[in-house]
Protein backbone atom coordinates (compact mmCIF):
# COMPACT_ATOMS: atom_id res chain seq x y z
CA UNK A 1 0.00 0.00 0.00
CA UNK A 2 1.37 3.41 -0.97
CA UNK A 3 2.08 6.19 1.51
CA UNK A 4 0.32 8.51 -0.94
CA UNK A 5 -3.48 8.51 -0.48
CA UNK A 6 -5.29 7.35 -3.60
CA UNK A 7 -7.47 10.44 -3.34
CA UNK A 8 -4.42 12.63 -3.83
CA UNK A 9 -3.27 10.56 -6.80
CA UNK A 10 -6.69 10.95 -8.40
CA UNK A 11 -6.33 14.73 -8.22
CA UNK A 12 -3.15 14.80 -10.27
CA UNK A 13 -2.51 16.82 -12.44
CA UNK A 14 -4.81 19.50 -11.03
CA UNK A 15 -2.89 19.81 -7.75
CA UNK A 16 -2.25 23.47 -7.05
CA UNK A 17 0.16 25.00 -4.53
CA UNK A 18 -2.40 25.33 -1.80
CA UNK A 19 -3.47 21.71 -2.10
CA UNK A 20 0.14 20.53 -2.26
CA UNK A 21 1.00 22.54 0.86
CA UNK A 22 -1.82 20.83 2.75
CA UNK A 23 -0.18 17.41 2.36
CA UNK A 24 1.86 15.67 5.07
CA UNK A 25 4.38 14.41 2.54
CA UNK A 26 6.64 16.01 -0.05
CA UNK A 27 5.08 16.99 -3.35
CA UNK A 28 7.43 18.00 -6.13
CA UNK A 29 6.30 18.48 -9.71
CA UNK A 30 9.09 18.45 -12.28
CA UNK A 31 9.29 18.81 -16.03
CA UNK A 32 10.74 16.10 -18.27
CA UNK A 33 14.30 17.27 -17.53
CA UNK A 34 13.75 17.33 -13.78
CA UNK A 35 13.36 21.10 -13.37
CA UNK A 36 11.07 21.88 -10.45
CA UNK A 37 7.74 23.50 -11.23
CA UNK A 38 6.09 23.05 -7.83
CA UNK A 39 7.79 22.40 -4.47
CA UNK A 40 5.50 22.07 -1.50
CA UNK A 41 5.90 23.25 2.07
CA UNK A 42 6.54 19.80 3.57
CA UNK A 43 9.41 19.11 1.18
CA UNK A 44 10.83 22.58 1.75
CA UNK A 45 10.84 22.16 5.52
CA UNK A 46 12.20 18.62 5.46
CA UNK A 47 15.03 19.48 3.08
CA UNK A 48 15.72 22.92 4.52
CA UNK A 49 15.47 24.43 1.03
CA UNK A 50 13.29 27.50 0.47
CA UNK A 51 10.61 27.13 -2.16
CA UNK A 52 12.03 30.14 -4.00
CA UNK A 53 15.48 28.51 -4.07
CA UNK A 54 14.09 25.23 -5.40
CA UNK A 55 11.59 26.13 -8.10
CA UNK A 56 13.25 26.61 -11.47
CA UNK A 57 16.25 24.44 -10.54
CA UNK A 58 16.84 20.80 -11.36
CA UNK A 59 15.58 18.55 -8.57
CA UNK A 60 17.91 15.64 -9.25
CA UNK A 61 21.17 17.44 -9.91
CA UNK A 62 20.97 20.60 -7.82
CA UNK A 63 18.24 20.60 -5.18
CA UNK A 64 18.45 16.94 -4.10
CA UNK A 65 21.85 15.77 -5.41
CA UNK A 66 21.46 12.55 -3.39
CA UNK A 67 19.01 11.48 -6.10
CA UNK A 68 21.43 11.98 -8.99
CA UNK A 69 22.10 8.33 -9.71
CA UNK A 70 20.73 5.38 -11.63
CA UNK A 71 18.47 4.42 -8.71
CA UNK A 72 16.41 7.56 -8.93
CA UNK A 73 17.31 9.96 -11.74
CA UNK A 74 17.92 6.95 -13.99
CA UNK A 75 14.47 5.52 -13.20
CA UNK A 76 12.95 8.92 -13.79
CA UNK A 77 14.63 9.39 -17.19
CA UNK A 78 13.67 5.87 -18.28
CA UNK A 79 10.06 6.49 -17.26
CA UNK A 80 9.87 9.80 -19.07
CA UNK A 81 11.37 8.22 -22.20
CA UNK A 82 8.80 5.40 -22.07
CA UNK A 83 5.97 7.75 -21.16
CA UNK A 84 5.16 5.52 -18.23
CA UNK A 85 6.36 5.82 -14.65
CA UNK A 86 4.87 4.71 -11.37
CA UNK A 87 7.31 3.23 -8.89
CA UNK A 88 7.74 3.40 -5.15
CA UNK A 89 10.84 2.52 -3.09
CA UNK A 90 12.71 3.27 0.12
CA UNK A 91 15.49 5.85 0.10
CA UNK A 92 17.67 7.79 2.53
CA UNK A 93 18.44 11.51 2.57
CA UNK A 94 21.64 12.76 4.20
CA UNK A 95 22.43 15.99 2.34
CA UNK A 96 22.67 18.83 4.86
CA UNK A 97 20.43 16.99 7.29
CA UNK A 98 20.53 14.18 9.81
CA UNK A 99 19.97 10.77 8.20
CA UNK A 100 16.33 10.68 7.16
CA UNK A 101 14.59 7.54 5.94
CA UNK A 102 12.00 8.21 3.29
CA UNK A 103 9.75 6.52 0.78
CA UNK A 104 9.78 7.84 -2.74
CA UNK A 105 7.08 7.57 -5.37
CA UNK A 106 7.98 8.59 -8.90
CA UNK A 107 4.90 9.10 -10.99
CA UNK A 108 4.13 10.31 -14.49
CA UNK A 109 0.58 11.24 -15.34
CA UNK A 110 0.56 10.26 -19.00
CA UNK A 111 -2.50 12.18 -20.21
CA UNK A 112 -1.11 15.49 -18.96
CA UNK A 113 2.57 14.52 -19.39
CA UNK A 114 3.31 15.79 -15.88
CA UNK A 115 5.86 14.23 -13.54
CA UNK A 116 5.67 13.99 -9.76
CA UNK A 117 8.18 13.12 -7.06
CA UNK A 118 6.38 12.30 -3.82
CA UNK A 119 8.36 11.89 -0.61
CA UNK A 120 7.09 10.39 2.64
CA UNK A 121 8.90 9.88 5.93
CA UNK A 122 9.32 6.30 7.11
CA UNK A 123 10.52 4.73 10.33
CA UNK A 124 14.10 3.39 10.32
CA UNK B 1 36.68 42.92 9.59
CA UNK B 2 37.77 39.38 10.36
CA UNK B 3 40.12 37.76 7.89
CA UNK B 4 39.13 34.69 5.91
CA UNK B 5 41.57 32.64 8.01
CA UNK B 6 39.91 33.81 11.22
CA UNK B 7 36.48 32.95 9.86
CA UNK B 8 37.70 29.53 8.81
CA UNK B 9 39.03 28.88 12.31
CA UNK B 10 35.53 29.53 13.59
CA UNK B 11 34.01 27.24 10.96
CA UNK B 12 36.32 24.45 12.10
CA UNK B 13 35.98 25.15 15.83
CA UNK B 14 36.07 21.68 17.43
CA UNK B 15 33.96 22.85 20.37
CA UNK B 16 31.12 23.35 17.88
CA UNK B 17 31.65 20.72 15.19
CA UNK B 18 32.50 17.72 17.34
CA UNK B 19 29.37 17.93 19.56
CA UNK B 20 27.22 18.37 16.44
CA UNK B 21 28.76 15.28 14.90
CA UNK B 22 28.18 13.39 18.16
CA UNK B 23 24.58 14.50 17.87
CA UNK B 24 24.41 13.09 14.33
CA UNK B 25 25.88 9.84 15.67
CA UNK B 26 23.10 9.68 18.26
CA UNK B 27 20.45 10.02 15.56
CA UNK B 28 21.26 6.59 14.12
CA UNK B 29 21.84 3.20 15.68
CA UNK B 30 25.61 3.14 16.23
CA UNK B 31 27.56 1.14 18.77
CA UNK B 32 29.90 2.91 21.21
CA UNK B 33 32.99 2.22 19.11
CA UNK B 34 31.39 3.63 15.96
CA UNK B 35 30.28 6.75 17.83
CA UNK B 36 33.83 7.35 18.99
CA UNK B 37 35.18 6.68 15.49
CA UNK B 38 32.81 9.24 14.04
CA UNK B 39 33.74 11.85 16.65
CA UNK B 40 37.44 11.16 16.02
CA UNK B 41 36.93 11.62 12.27
CA UNK B 42 35.17 14.94 12.88
CA UNK B 43 37.96 16.03 15.22
CA UNK B 44 40.57 15.08 12.64
CA UNK B 45 38.83 17.00 9.86
CA UNK B 46 38.44 19.99 12.16
CA UNK B 47 42.20 19.87 12.90
CA UNK B 48 43.05 19.67 9.20
CA UNK B 49 40.91 22.70 8.42
CA UNK B 50 42.40 24.55 11.38
CA UNK B 51 45.85 23.76 10.05
CA UNK B 52 44.89 25.16 6.63
CA UNK B 53 43.65 28.39 8.22
CA UNK B 54 46.76 28.70 10.39
CA UNK B 55 49.18 28.14 7.54
CA UNK B 56 47.56 30.66 5.18
CA UNK B 57 46.70 33.49 7.54
CA UNK B 58 48.65 36.37 5.97
CA UNK B 59 46.41 38.78 4.00
CA UNK B 60 48.44 37.98 0.86
CA UNK B 61 47.52 34.30 1.32
CA UNK B 62 43.77 34.88 1.02
CA UNK B 63 43.42 34.04 -2.70
CA UNK B 64 45.13 30.69 -2.12
CA UNK B 65 43.12 30.09 1.03
CA UNK B 66 39.89 30.80 -0.84
CA UNK B 67 40.99 28.46 -3.63
CA UNK B 68 41.77 25.77 -1.04
CA UNK B 69 38.31 26.24 0.46
CA UNK B 70 36.75 25.68 -2.95
CA UNK B 71 38.81 22.51 -3.32
CA UNK B 72 37.78 21.41 0.17
CA UNK B 73 34.12 21.95 -0.77
CA UNK B 74 34.59 19.64 -3.75
CA UNK B 75 36.41 17.04 -1.61
CA UNK B 76 33.58 16.99 0.91
CA UNK B 77 30.93 16.98 -1.79
CA UNK B 78 32.48 13.93 -3.46
CA UNK B 79 33.01 12.19 -0.11
CA UNK B 80 29.37 12.80 0.76
CA UNK B 81 28.33 11.56 -2.68
CA UNK B 82 30.24 8.29 -2.21
CA UNK B 83 28.62 7.65 1.18
CA UNK B 84 25.23 8.51 -0.33
CA UNK B 85 25.73 5.97 -3.12
CA UNK B 86 26.61 3.21 -0.65
CA UNK B 87 23.66 4.09 1.59
CA UNK B 88 21.07 4.07 -1.17
CA UNK B 89 22.36 1.15 -3.21
CA UNK B 90 22.30 -0.88 0.02
CA UNK B 91 18.87 0.48 1.01
CA UNK B 92 17.36 -0.50 -2.32
CA UNK B 93 19.36 -3.71 -2.73
CA UNK B 94 19.01 -5.18 0.74
CA UNK B 95 16.38 -3.06 2.48
CA UNK B 96 18.80 -1.39 4.88
CA UNK B 97 22.28 0.08 5.14
CA UNK B 98 24.98 0.40 7.77
CA UNK B 99 24.09 3.33 10.07
CA UNK B 100 27.74 4.44 10.15
CA UNK B 101 27.52 5.16 6.42
CA UNK B 102 24.52 7.41 7.00
CA UNK B 103 26.28 9.18 9.86
CA UNK B 104 29.41 9.73 7.73
CA UNK B 105 27.31 11.14 4.90
CA UNK B 106 25.53 13.57 7.21
CA UNK B 107 28.82 14.57 8.84
CA UNK B 108 30.46 15.30 5.46
CA UNK B 109 27.49 17.40 4.40
CA UNK B 110 27.51 19.22 7.76
CA UNK B 111 31.12 20.34 7.16
CA UNK B 112 30.17 21.17 3.58
CA UNK B 113 27.44 23.47 4.83
CA UNK B 114 29.81 25.25 7.23
CA UNK B 115 32.38 25.80 4.49
CA UNK B 116 29.67 27.24 2.24
CA UNK B 117 29.28 30.18 4.60
CA UNK B 118 32.70 31.40 3.40
CA UNK B 119 32.14 30.99 -0.34
CA UNK B 120 30.29 33.41 -2.61
CA UNK B 121 26.90 32.25 -3.91
CA UNK B 122 28.04 32.48 -7.53
CA UNK B 123 31.11 30.36 -6.77
CA UNK B 124 29.01 27.76 -4.96
CA UNK B 125 26.73 27.54 -7.98
CA UNK B 126 29.76 27.08 -10.23
CA UNK B 127 31.25 24.43 -7.95
CA UNK B 128 27.92 22.58 -7.81
CA UNK B 129 27.59 22.68 -11.58
CA UNK B 130 31.19 21.55 -11.98
CA UNK B 131 30.72 18.62 -9.60
CA UNK B 132 27.64 17.46 -11.50
CA UNK B 133 29.06 17.99 -15.00
CA UNK B 134 32.40 16.40 -14.19
CA UNK B 135 30.84 13.17 -13.01
CA UNK B 136 28.09 13.17 -15.61
CA UNK B 137 30.66 13.48 -18.39
CA UNK B 138 32.45 10.42 -17.02
CA UNK B 139 29.16 8.56 -16.73
CA UNK B 140 28.27 9.45 -20.31
CA UNK B 141 31.65 8.20 -21.50
CA UNK B 142 31.27 4.95 -19.59
CA UNK B 143 27.73 4.47 -20.93
CA UNK B 144 28.87 5.02 -24.50
CA UNK B 145 31.88 2.74 -24.12
CA UNK B 146 34.46 5.51 -24.45
CA UNK B 147 36.09 4.73 -21.14
CA UNK B 148 37.27 1.22 -20.45
CA UNK B 149 36.74 -0.28 -17.02
CA UNK B 150 39.92 -2.05 -15.95
CA UNK B 151 39.52 -5.81 -16.07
Amino acid sequence: MSFVPSQFMSQIPSVDRSHADDQSFGVVQVDDAGVIKLYNRFESEMAGVAVSAAEGRNFFTHVAPCTNNRLMFGKFKDGVAKGELDTEFNYTFTYKMKPTNVQIRLYRHAPSATNWVLVGLRAA
Amino acid sequence: MRSLAQQLLEVADPSIVVPTCRNIAESVDLNAREKEDLAAEAESLSAQITSLASSLQHPDDEPDLYRSLAALWLELRFAWQRHNMVANYDTIGTGSCAPIVLARASTASFFLQRIEALLAREHLDKLGDTAVELLDSVRTDVDSGNLGVAA
